[in-house]
């Protein structure tokens, strides 16, 4: 089993990693003074989209699109869950108001969190477990770009 | 906190002021008159009848913006607004600030690679003359060695923001002094490494500097 190579932008998502953990401390010590860590993300998602790098969903899903804060459910977000309709989880920012929906349907499951639809499993740049196959009818052709997972912090 | 034990006797206590029996705006002015500091009894009962206070914490109302206008950014006015530094003194601490700045040591001793400058075989020194360009400095103790102006001279504190032309820092005084980067030499240890950085190579936001290329600039003596 050869290591793969060294990411291209090894540096920049270094970068992105401190600035997220960054970001979560500032925000744990000033409750009410959330101007920092908008900072601290912003700068993130700008290096980010300059690099043309791709940030892991499970970050994106913490980052309010608006007004860039981190999203920690008690702190600086509110968190509830619907069922009427469609099984929802709603995330509020308490900075700006803006909402963001995940729908959970159990056929429809994206990407990253089905691990029927994964193709390949890198940890460390090596390949740790051979993919089943995937059942048929059942996305066999998408791709889940899992080489971020071990920068995500 | 205990549920089950028994009530305490001062709630009993029937000789008490508040438990007798009194009309409902009673009660509530001998409370007030109670507990109220004396500055706003002093302006007059009257006030204590006619206002309003709200008990309730009251969330602000969030400003929902048109359907025309982009919903999932932020006009120039709202960004201003949010991203404003608050440059009020007593809120930031130096103390508060350390563990960021043990974890941009971390960070730093990985991207220079620092391991490698004890080894008998260091690499070329140009490579680090990127890799600092490319590096960010939140959470950096930055001192301030060379200046044109006397009084900057000195200053040494955690960056917590940079922008296009300055460094913001806290000293260890508590206080939140400006840096601005023109026309000054700048040093930050780590371990018992010494780097020094010309300010005025760096003169641009720190999201901008990813991309740049380190070109060979002279810079006037200071």
């Amino acid at each position: 089993m050869g290591k793969t190579k060294g990411l291209p932008f090894e540096d920049v998502h270094n970068r992105c990693n401190f600035l997220y953990q960054a970001a979560k401390e500032s925000l744990k010590r000033h409750k009410t003074d959330l101007s920092l860590c908008r900072f601290y993300i912003n700068t993130m998602t700008v290096i980010a989209r300059r690099q043309g790098i791709r940030l892991h969903p499970d970050i994106k899903r913490t980052i309010c699109k608006r007004c860039c804060l981190l999203l920690l459910p008690g702190i600086s977000a509110i968190c509830r869950v619907k069922k009427k309709h469609q099984k929802l989880v709603i995330f509020t920012c308490l900075g700006c108001g803006t909402m963001k929906r995940f729908i959970y349907n159990k056929d429809k499951l994206p990407t990253i969190d089905d691990p029927s639809a994964w193709l390949d499993f890198i940890i460390d740049g090596e390949q740790v477990r051979q993919p089943q196959t995937p059942q048929e009818g059942k996305r066999g052709d998408k791709k889940a770009n899992k080489d971020v997972k071990d920068m995500k912090s | 906190m205990e549920l089950y034990c028994t009530l305490p006797k001062s709630v009993k206590d029937p000789s008490d002021q508040h438990k007798k029996k009194k009309k409902g705006n009673e009660t509530i002015n001998d409370f007030l008159t109670e507990f109220l500091p004396n500055k706003r009894i002093k302006t007059g009962e009257n006030s204590l009848k006619d206002k309003v206070l709200m008990l309730d914490s009251v969330r602000q109302k969030w400003e929902k913006p048109l359907k025309t206008k982009c919903r999932n950014s932020l006009s120039a006015k709202d960004r201003r607004r949010f991203k404003v530094f608050d440059i009020e003194q007593g809120e930031h601490r130096f103390n508060d600030y350390i563990p960021l700045h043990k974890m941009w040591q971390e960070y730093m001793m990985a991207s220079l690679d620092i391991k490698r400058y004890n080894l008998p075989n260091p690499g070329p020194k140009k490579e680090n003359n990127e890799r600092l360009l490319k590096a960010d400095y939140h959470g950096c103790m930055i001192t301030v060695r060379k200046t044109k102006c006397p009084s900057l001279l000195g200053q040494s504190g955690i960056v917590l923001m940079e922008t296009k032309n300055t460094f913001k820092i806290v000293t260890k005084d508590n206080k939140l002094k400006i840096l601005p980067k023109m026309n000054s030499l700048f040093s930050f240890t780590i371990k018992e490494f010494v780097f020094t950085i010309h300010g005025s190579q760096f003169c641009s936001k720190s999201s901008m500097r990813v991309r740049k290329k380190f070109k060979f600039k002279g810079s006037a003596d200071l």
